[in-house]
């Protein structure tokens, strides 16, 4: 029998009963199959009678003539049949239009394919067979839009997993690459002009038709709201059409499209279909459509059209497109992570940008799109070119950064003596050590956009990275510790200070350094387990101690050496300088010369400047107000992170010392010595702490010595004595926790604040700490309540919902 | 191979046939003591369960099994398609089960033979070294909730893996399906990620595992 679908015409032949009857051969259970299909490939295969694999099937819902004659219409089929119109639309039908194309737009956004969105417009199939020239350039603006969006920004990024996103598929569906985004641009002026002319006259007629008035005032709203729309999109990632090398984002011009578009967006009533004619009401928050009025684009879009296109295995089947009061209320919500997101434009040091990343993610939640534009503002990206090869902001070398960070953590006389000339295989062996830095450190900011979930996974990765740092720093350190000692000592200073100069010599700078950032990640990494609810209760001591003893011990003696360096060699380095310079602009150092202008650009966050400044009143003007970094007296290195870290010792060990009491008195709900719990103490340990094991510092401990420290630190005490140490503990938090609150609240930043910022140092932000002082508290108190012996039948329960970090205990 | 007959409860017997090649445990870098004692270590871990299932008082109404054949099919395909929320194919079913019958456990009415609870697992090589056990589906019907059913069925599964030299065992589960993963949690397993978007209705999940080495 024939059959025409589509374009083609089949000749079937019925082979039902043929096949039913061979396979009456078979016996129960058994498989005809060829020697290379198995049944793992089977999953993944066909399946007779599956609409979406077998054209013969027709599908439930669909429009009533399909499902007669199996045919999906074509637009040309539509249109030839007259079922579909392409010309002299009203402005309320070109607002349907408009709002739906939006709302797949946003599901696109939102990780859609475009087969299920964009494209079940049957329009998008051939724009040019439209006559009306307002509904074609909407519609090869939108098509411009994704694909500008899915080649420019997120293919460019490369963020997203199988999760995030399927919209890259194009299936064969038409971009009209020939069409320039500036004509887009201006076509949208064009109609924006004519839509006021037309506007204008109605408003002149003797007898005004108020509908398509408001209708035609809402379309012109709508068509300007994507013009700003699109001219904002296209300024991300921009790339010199010359030269191909990105172009500097400019915040200025961005801000001003982001406030443009707010305004239009505070116009625009979303539509809202109704089936019939009611009253109108003063319900000026939609834009009521009636039904009658839409009758001939009621085939406008088809979820189906693109359906046998579909891979088989295909995943999130969408029925109906979101309400377009929901779209623009995102919209909204877009705008205004993107506007928080153009901080990242005044963030100087790698610590900055890395804190902002964190707090950025944790707390705007931003979807994939908004993402991959941070990581592209930050580093954007070049032809050819890898991650750590770009330059940061599209300006700086990322290594020159690196080395920026370096002296200003730990001012080693590498990078901060200014007349020492550095021979060639000193040189060398530095320097790739700084360009093998920027490969970890730019991942870090990469993995850093991932979803949540997939960040955690990265960052065990990038530990690996780091483990491999902490080697070559080593290597570094051993190298420079000699020669510079040499240097210095044959300057043959009068007023080299000998403790000073031990100092100098037994540091290791580099060392430290790459210790810091490793102590971090580890941090970040383990608090991420809480973000992510992984860590089950009977975890929780481990964590903690681990957490506690462990890295954040590390990390506090990390910041002391750092902080004891600076106290006391940046003035003997400074005077250093100031001797030694026949010339005052002569710089023997190769490494300063190459930082010189990202030093002076920086000079708020260089230890050695303000000494350098205090003298000099020309430079004092230059000095750039840096909104983020409190200025920082002499005394005060590293103020807010110690502050911080002893913060979250405090509050960690006071978690261990109470768990282990609870433990005793047998008020936990749980045990690991359970009849039914078949996970040994021993594999657990070394399973969740594995991204920590190749690390030279903080040293992997086998799971023996672990025991024996908690032993010593932990087991030789009464409940009595551990529940006062806790209550003790979680005291000093808080009042860590409101030091650091009081720093910041009472600084000059953050009364001026112009934008809303949370000011996170580290991975914790002022939220973060708020929450913590009210666990500590209630906490002190629970404590208070069990030492004093209340209730001794009670177990205790955790309670995570103040913070993620940290439980209340609950009676 | 030949069939072992596993005592299970009073009186009750499992046919189950040993499909799954047990494979001899690899030379490993460290000394022979270290195989020696994961095997003791297993041996622990199998009496430890053979106690449990033993343990518990059994309602007389049920009786467990494991997979016998094709007829069975479509009774498990109708039980965990009403009960999961995930769409599977007959071939994901036969895939599993076809490959690995030894660890699919039932359980049933004694009267009427409805089939009441199913788990389909797997036992593999991840990766070329790793032997993982993967618990695909899991799935009770309504009425019978809430009787530790399920959990028998997972320590079966646990057990038979075991037996075959199992590294660790891993499934994935909803973030919101608290029962299925207080049931878990008891037994030992770690949520060892969490996995974005995983199901079809974007709900995200958590890998849950068991190390059993």
């Amino acid at each position: 029998m024939q059959e025409t679908i589509g374009d083609t015409t089949y000749d079937w032949t019925d082979a039902t009963s043929h096949f039913a009857d061979l396979c009456r051969h078979l016996p129960i259970g058994e498989v005809v199959r060829d020697a290379d299909f198995t049944l793992f490939e089977a999953m993944t295969a066909l399946e007779l009678m599956d609409p979406k694999m077998d054209g013969g099937m027709s599908i439930k819902h669909h429009f009533q003539e399909q499902k007669q004659g199996n045919r999906i219409l074509t637009l040309k089929q539509l249109i030839d049949k007259q079922l579909l119109k392409i010309t002299k639309f009203t402005s309320s039908e070109l607002i349907y239009l408009f709002d739906q194309l939006l709302s797949t737009f946003h599901m696109w956004l939102d990780g859609h394919s475009l087969a299920l969105t964009l494209f079940t417009c049957v329009y998008l199939h051939d724009v040019t067979i439209i006559d009306d020239s307002h509904l074609r350039t909407i519609c090869f603006t939108f098509i411009k839009l994704v694909d500008y969006i899915r080649e420019r920004i997120l293919l460019k990024a490369g963020l997203f997993e199988e999760e995030d996103f399927s919209g890259t598929l194009t299936y064969n569906f038409p971009f009209y690459r020939d069409f320039k985004e500036q004509t887009c641009l201006t076509d949208l002026k064009k109609s924006e002009d004519e839509l006021n002319k037309r506007l204008r006259s109605l408003k002149h007629q003797t007898e005004l038709d108020q509908v398509d008035i408001n209708a035609t005032q809402q379309l012109i709203y709508r068509i300007r709201f994507l013009r700003y729309f699109f001219g904002l999109t296209v300024k991300f990632n921009e790339a010199n059409e010359k030269t191909g090398e990105q172009t500097y984002l400019n915040t200025e011009e961005i801000s001003k499209y982001l406030k443009q578009i707010d305004e239009m967006l505070q116009l625009i009533r979303p539509s809202f279909i109704i089936e019939n004619e009611t009253t109108p009401t003063d319900d000026n928050s939609q834009l009521n459509i009636s039904q009658t009025l839409l009758t001939d684009i009621s085939r406008s879009f088809d979820p189906y059209y693109n359906y046998r296109q579909l891979p088989p295995a295909f995943n999130r089947f969408i029925r109906q497109l979101i309400f377009p009061s929901f779209v623009y209320k995102s919209l909204v919500n877009i705008c205004q992570q993107l506007r928080k997101m153009l901080e990242i434009n005044d963030k100087r040091t790698l610590k900055q940008s890395f804190e902002f990343f964190l707090e950025y993610s944790t707390h705007e939640k931003p979807s994939l799109f908004i993402r991959s534009l941070l990581l592209l503002s930050y580093l954007p990206s070049v032809q050819g070119c890898l991650l750590s090869s770009r330059k940061i902001f599209g300006q700086i070398s990322f290594a020159e950064q690196v080395k920026c960070e370096i002296r200003s953590f730990i001012v080693p006389p590498l990078l901060t003596l200014k007349s020492i000339s550095i021979d060639n295989e000193t040189l060398s062996c530095s320097e790739n050590f700084f360009q093998r830095a920027c490969v970890p450190f730019s991942n870090l900011f990469y993995s850093l956009c991932n979803n949540h979930a997939r960040t955690r996974e990265k960052l065990s990765n990038l530990l690996e990275e780091f483990s491999v740092l902490q080697d070559e720093s080593e290597k570094l350190d051993q190298w420079l510790h000699k020669y510079l000692i040499q240097q210095i000592v044959q300057a043959n200073l009068s007023t080299a200070n000998a403790q000073t100069l031990l100092l100098i010599e037994k540091t290791s700078y580099f060392f430290q350094f790459i210790l810091n950032w490793t102590l971090l990640i580890m941090e970040y990494y383990l608090l991420m387990g809480f973000d992510l609810s992984l860590y089950s209760k009977r975890e929780l001591y481990d964590v903690y101690f681990y957490f506690a003893q462990i890295i954040l011990f590390t990390h506090i003696n990390v910041y002391k050496t750092s902080k004891n360096i600076l106290n006391t060699t940046v003035p003997f380095l400074v005077q250093l300088n100031q001797k030694q310079q026949t010339n005052k602009n002569q710089i023997n150092n190769q490494f300063i010369q190459q930082m010189n202008s990202l030093i002076q650009h920086n000079s708020n966050d260089d230890p050695l400047a303000e000494l350098t400044n205090e003298n000099n009143a020309t430079q004092k003007k230059t000095k750039r107000k840096n909104p983020n970094v409190l200025v920082a007296t002499n005394n005060e290195y590293h103020e807010q992170e110690l502050l911080l870290i002893h913060g979250h010792f405090a509050m960690s060990t006071a978690m261990h010392r109470c768990l282990k009491a609870l433990d005793i008195e047998r008020r936990l709900k749980f045990s690991s010595n359970d009849s039914n719990y078949f996970l040994r103490d021993e594999i657990r340990y070394r399973h969740r702490f594995l991204p920590f094991a190749n690390l030279c510092a903080p040293p992997y401990m086998p799971h023996t010595d672990f025991l024996h420290i908690q032993h010593l630190s932990d087991n030789r005490y009464t409940a009595s004595e551990l529940y006062q140490d806790a209550i003790n503990n979680f005291s000093q938090a808080k009042t860590y926790f409101e030091t650091y609150l009081n720093r910041i609240t009472t600084s000059k930043q953050y009364q001026q604040q112009t934008f809303n910022r949370t000011f996170t140092t580290g991975f914790t932000s002022l939220i973060d700490a708020e929450s913590y002082i009210r666990i500590a508290k209630t906490n002190g108190i629970v404590l208070k309540l069990l030492l004093g012996g209340h209730k001794p039948d009670v177990k205790i329960d955790f309670d995570f919902s103040l913070h993620a970090h940290y439980p209340t205990l609950k009676l | 191979m030949e069939s072992i007959s596993i005592a299970n409860g009073i009186g009750h017997q499992i046919e189950s046939s040993n499909n799954t090649t047990t494979i001899d445990y690899p030379n490993q870098p460290s000394n022979q003591n270290q195989s020696a004692l994961k095997l003791n270590n297993d041996a622990e871990l199998i009496l430890k369960l053979n106690n449990l299932l033993l343990d518990d008082g059994n309602d007389s109404e049920i009786y467990y099994h494991s997979y016998r054949s094709e007829n069975e099919m479509s009774s498990i395909m109708s039980l965990i398609s009403g009960t999961l929320s995930e769409p599977y194919s007959i071939y994901t079913y036969r895939y599993f089960i076809h490959n690995w019958p030894d660890l699919c456990f039932l359980c049933s009415n004694r009267q009427t033979n409805q089939l009441i609870g199913a788990i389909v697992s797997k036992l593999d090589l991840h990766k070329k070294i790793l032997r993982r056990g993967y618990i695909a589906m899991l799935a009770i019907n309504e009425e019978s909730r809430r009787k530790k059913l399920a959990s028998k069925l997972v320590l079966m599964s646990i057990r038979e893996m075991i037996k075959r030299g199992c590294d660790e065992i891993v499934l994935e589960a909803e973030v919101t399906n608290n029962a299925a993963l207080n049931l878990y949690e008891n037994l030992g397993f770690l949520r060892e990620k969490r996995l974005y978007r995983y199901y079809l209705n974007g709900v995200d999940a958590y890998r849950l595992k068991l190390w059993l080495r």
